[in-house]
């Protein structure tokens, strides 16, 4: 498994030594204009923050709360399942850090 | 009563007779006063005692009875008399102002008020002091006890002097106590003369409105985060990214063919665009079709189809995206339709395209072919009849179809319009169903996206071809909603009038209760439901005697119209064929007076159409057997062709003024062209092969030489015409003639024609029936059984 994922990253020659270092984003409803901005912040709070990944969670939702409106939910980890309610085109759930998932949605 | 003498009563009664001065002797010696005794005026009222004894009551006011009080004076500005308001006429003699106060409120008034008041025993004292500083002339005292008594009420002077002791040592308390307190600057005011009035506006009542908007729209999700589902995804996103490289590239070159393919909705871009590529795409077809899905490069769509195709939908970008992707992928269906169309009847295309009849050159009398191209037919249409074909005059591919039924002893009710492209036979473009059965259509010469329909009912309604934002129902439908305007009874022809003033478009419509109504958008119709109002500008009154009815009265006859048909030059003149056989010329500038009447038929008029070319020609072709061409300005037709069977419908050749074709009850289709041979067809060909099966409708294509024919069996057929039957005049070059130069060309080939038939003096002359050349040249051909 390892050698292959190794050898799947030689490949690429992205020069990663870790697997999935990069935010995968795996279902979105966010408009296009905002996407990138808010991925880029999520997965730099979580990876300075990925000890304490409550302190991540509270800053993403403070953050997202302050600029695109109240009432946005996090939810950081790295095995859950979940099925939420959300306003249309404030969804994004993706993951990073290659073993965390990241849920935001704004409801409400 | 006066008082009497001592002499008494008695004396009373003879007052009047004492009454002369006659001295009595008396106790009082003679010195009796004289006794005054009354002396009545002879006309006074006479009153009994009790009546005297009444007390009468006077009553003495002050009332002036000698004032007008309602003078009146001439206003020079209200130029009225107005009332002068009486004035009293009273003098104010004395005035004083006055000291008392309320013994409430006395105490408040005590500060304000400027002069101190002092009881008046020392009010005396004061005086006096004050009288010997004067003597004196020393400065007077200072008023220092005038403060503490300056409390004292006016009750002081008013009351006695004994409450004064008592009154003092409770003012100096109060002294001390006021000045304690805060000092209230409060002026007080004497009640008598002043009173405190407020008065408050009136506020209006509060009213509670509350309102909340539509909550913005949501939606759920639902799914796992695991460690697995987590590798597989950065797995899978890994693998595809190197190939999403490659795809966009390739992509771009197909989607470029795509988009030119890929125009309006409603009608594409000219035929030419699609035929050339056949012979490219039948190298490329099986490529093209595996291909042709990932063509559209628009939005990373083509990313998102190589995901759906490849992978499970586990990896999507978003349902709404999803939902994009559907929309713009009916865009590339329907290009893939078109393209898969083409490939199978691709010997069609090519048929149409290039396929000329080389044995035209050899047929010696000018004949020609018609050869069937494509059929349309829709399966929930086959049980309709078509009623209506209309080309569209922008888009050469493009026509229209109203399917009806024209059998009214078994009238099928519903009928719908379908708009079909040449592009693609198998299904319509549009389909716009009607719940009664649509007698005609005819698609607006400039705007092809607007189509007039006119139904069995005699409704009428208009349709716009343009998908809406949502990419829906792609048809906005105006239809009549009064019932006074619309038509009694089935309309047989509607066709496009000239924009109006505003731009409107507006179209006309004949019905069998013999009106031509001018249809306009109507945007005053408050439901919304409509939007079409019209105008009845015509009644086609029969040119016979009134008829009398059962009860006596009598009945114009009017004309049970048929068809219309607009001049191509003169936007207001037309023409109206009716069941009764005849045709009226009409203007829709005069209403109801015809400018000519034709007894053209003795069966109704199946078809009427002006002459393209030459502005006075038009043909007629009725169930009477007959085809029948006139110069308008005849009674008489100039050319009659007798076929032996009813023509159903008729029409003239866009290309040339002397062309022209029909259908019979049979099956055939004729084509006619009156500069080769004026009597017989230069083609005559069985189109629909069931003998149960009657073609109705003919329509030539306004750029291709196709000719569309419509028969009862909800089928439509094209047929191409072989180069005979199409003959272009040609200039000295030997090029065809294009423009001006050919339109005059046909016009004098039309007119030579005519000059053919008639001579010069006969138009003079319209009414003479004996004109030895018309007898000459009248053709009557023989039945067309021989071909």
């Amino acid at each position: 498994m390892a050698d292959a994922e190794t050898e799947a990253k030689k490949e690429d020659g992205e020069g990663e030594k870790k697997f999935g270092q990069y935010p995968l984003i795996r279902m979105t409803d966010l408009p296009n204009e905002t996407k990138p901005e808010i991925v880029e912040m999520i997965s730099t709070t979580v990876e300075r923050n990925s000890l304490d990944l409550q302190n991540a969670c509270k800053l993403i939702k403070e953050h997202m709360d302050k600029t695109y409106g109240s009432s946005w939910n996090v939810i950081i980890g790295e095995a859950f399942g979940f099925e939420v309610s959300y306003l249309k085109r404030h969804l994004l759930y993706m993951f990073t850090l290659g073993t965390l998932g990241v849920l935001v949605w704004k409801c409400g | 009563m006066p008082p009497k003498g001592p002499k008494g009563a008695g004396g009373g009664g003879g007052g009047k007779r004492r009454g002369k001065g006659r001295r009595d002797d008396d106790e009082y010696g003679g010195y009796t006063r004289k006794e005054q005794q009354l002396s009545k005026p002879p006309d006074q009222e006479k009153l009994t005692e009790t009546q005297l004894k009444q007390d009468v009551q006077r009553y003495l006011v002050t009332l002036d009875p000698t004032v007008i009080r309602d003078r009146v004076r001439w206003d020079f500005n209200e130029r009225a008399y107005l009332i002068v308001p009486y004035q009293d006429e009273t003098i104010t003699l004395f005035h004083m102002d006055s000291k008392l106060v309320h013994k409430d409120h006395a105490e408040e008034f005590k500060k304000t008020y400027p002069y101190p008041m002092v009881p008046r025993k020392q009010a005396k004292q004061l005086d006096k002091q004050m009288q010997e500083a004067f003597k004196k002339s020393e400065p007077p005292p200072p008023p220092a006890p005038a403060a503490p008594t300056a409390e004292a009420s006016g009750e002081a002077e008013t009351e006695g002097e004994e409450k004064k002791a008592d009154a003092k040592p409770e003012e100096e308390e109060e002294e001390k106590e006021e000045t304690k307190e805060v000092t209230r600057q409060t002026k007080f005011l004497n009640q008598f003369d002043y009173s405190d009035r407020s008065t408050q506006t009136y506020n209006n009542p509060l009213r509670e409105h509350a309102c909340q908007t539509q909550p913005p729209p949501r939606s759920n999700y639902k799914d796992y985060c695991n460690a697995w589902i987590i590798y597989d995804a950065y797995e899978n996103d890994v693998e595809n990214r190197p190939k999403q490289g490659k795809q966009h590239g390739g992509g771009a070159e197909l989607g470029a063919i795509g988009e030119e393919l890929g125009e309006q909705v409603a009608g594409a871009a000219p035929g030419e665009d699609g035929a050339p590529q056949t012979p490219e795409k039948e190298k490329e077809k099986k490529e093209k079709k595996e291909t042709v899905r990932k063509e559209r490069d628009k939005e990373g769509k083509i990313v998102e189809k190589e995901r759906v195709k490849m992978r499970k939908a586990s990896v999507l970008e978003g349902q709404a995206a999803q939902e994009a992707a559907l929309n713009k992928s009916a865009e590339g269906l329907k290009i893939l339709e078109r393209l898969v169309m083409q490939n199978v009847h691709h010997e069609v295309l090519f048929d149409f395209k290039y396929y000329e009849d080389a044995s035209d050159e050899f047929r010696e009398t000018g004949e020609g072919t018609i050869l069937p191209l494509w059929k349309f037919a829709y399966d929930r249409a086959k049980r309709l009849h078509v009623t209506g074909i209309s080309w569209s005059q922008s888009e050469p591919d493009m026509f229209a179809v109203s399917y009806g039924s024209f059998s009214f002893t078994h009238p099928i009710t519903d009928g719908m319009v379908l708009v079909w492209s040449l592009r693609n036979p198998a299904f319509p473009e549009q389909i716009w169903v009607s719940p009664r059965g649509c007698m005609c259509v005819a698609v607006h010469p400039e705007a092809n996206c607007l189509v007039a329909v006119g139904m069995y009912d005699g409704n009428v309604a208009m349709i716009q071809l343009k998908p809406d934002e949502d990419n829906a129902t792609s048809s906005v439908v105006l239809k009549n909603v009064h019932v006074i305007q619309k038509h009694r009874s089935p309309i047989w022809s509607v066709k496009w009038g000239e924009d109006d003033m505003d731009g409107d478009p507006n179209f006309y419509s004949c019905g069998l209760d013999g009106r031509i109504i001018h249809w306009t958008i109507d945007t005053s119709d408050s439901n919304g439901v409509g939007g079409l109002g019209g105008t009845e500008i015509c009644i086609l009154h029969l040119p016979v005697a009134p008829v009398t009815g059962p009860d006596g009265t009598s009945y114009k006859l009017f004309g049970c119209a048929r068809v219309l048909a607009f001049h191509p030059k003169e936007k207001t003149t037309f023409l109206v064929g009716t069941a009764e056989g005849n045709i009226f010329r009409c203007s829709s500038l005069y209403g109801s007076r015809f400018q000519q009447i034709y007894n053209a038929h003795f069966l109704p008029v199946a078809a009427l159409e002006w002459n393209y070319y030459h502005k006075d020609v038009f043909i007629s072709c009725s169930e009477d057997w007959t085809i029948k061409i006139w110069d308008k300005k005849d009674p008489e037709p100039m050319y009659v062709f007798e076929i032996g069977v009813a023509i159903l419908d008729c029409c003239w050749a866009p290309y040339s003024s002397t062309v022209f074709a029909a259908v019979t009850e049979e099956g055939k289709t004729l084509v006619y062209d009156l500069n080769v041979n004026k009597e017989k067809p230069i083609c005559c060909q069985q189109i629909v092969t069931k003998k149960k099966v009657k073609p109705h409708r003919i329509q030539f294509n306004p750029y291709y030489p196709i000719l569309c024919v419509g028969d009862d069996r909800g089928q439509l057929t094209t047929l191409k015409l072989s180069p005979n039957l199409r003959i272009l005049p040609k200039d000295s070059r030997g090029a065809p003639m294009e423009g001006d130069p050919k339109v005059n060309f046909e016009i004098g080939k039309m007119t030579k024609l005519l000059s053919l038939v008639r001579d010069p003096e006969s138009i003079t002359n319209p009414k003479s029936l004996a004109r030895p050349d018309e007898k000459q040249v009248k053709i009557v051909l023989s039945a067309m059984g021989k071909k």
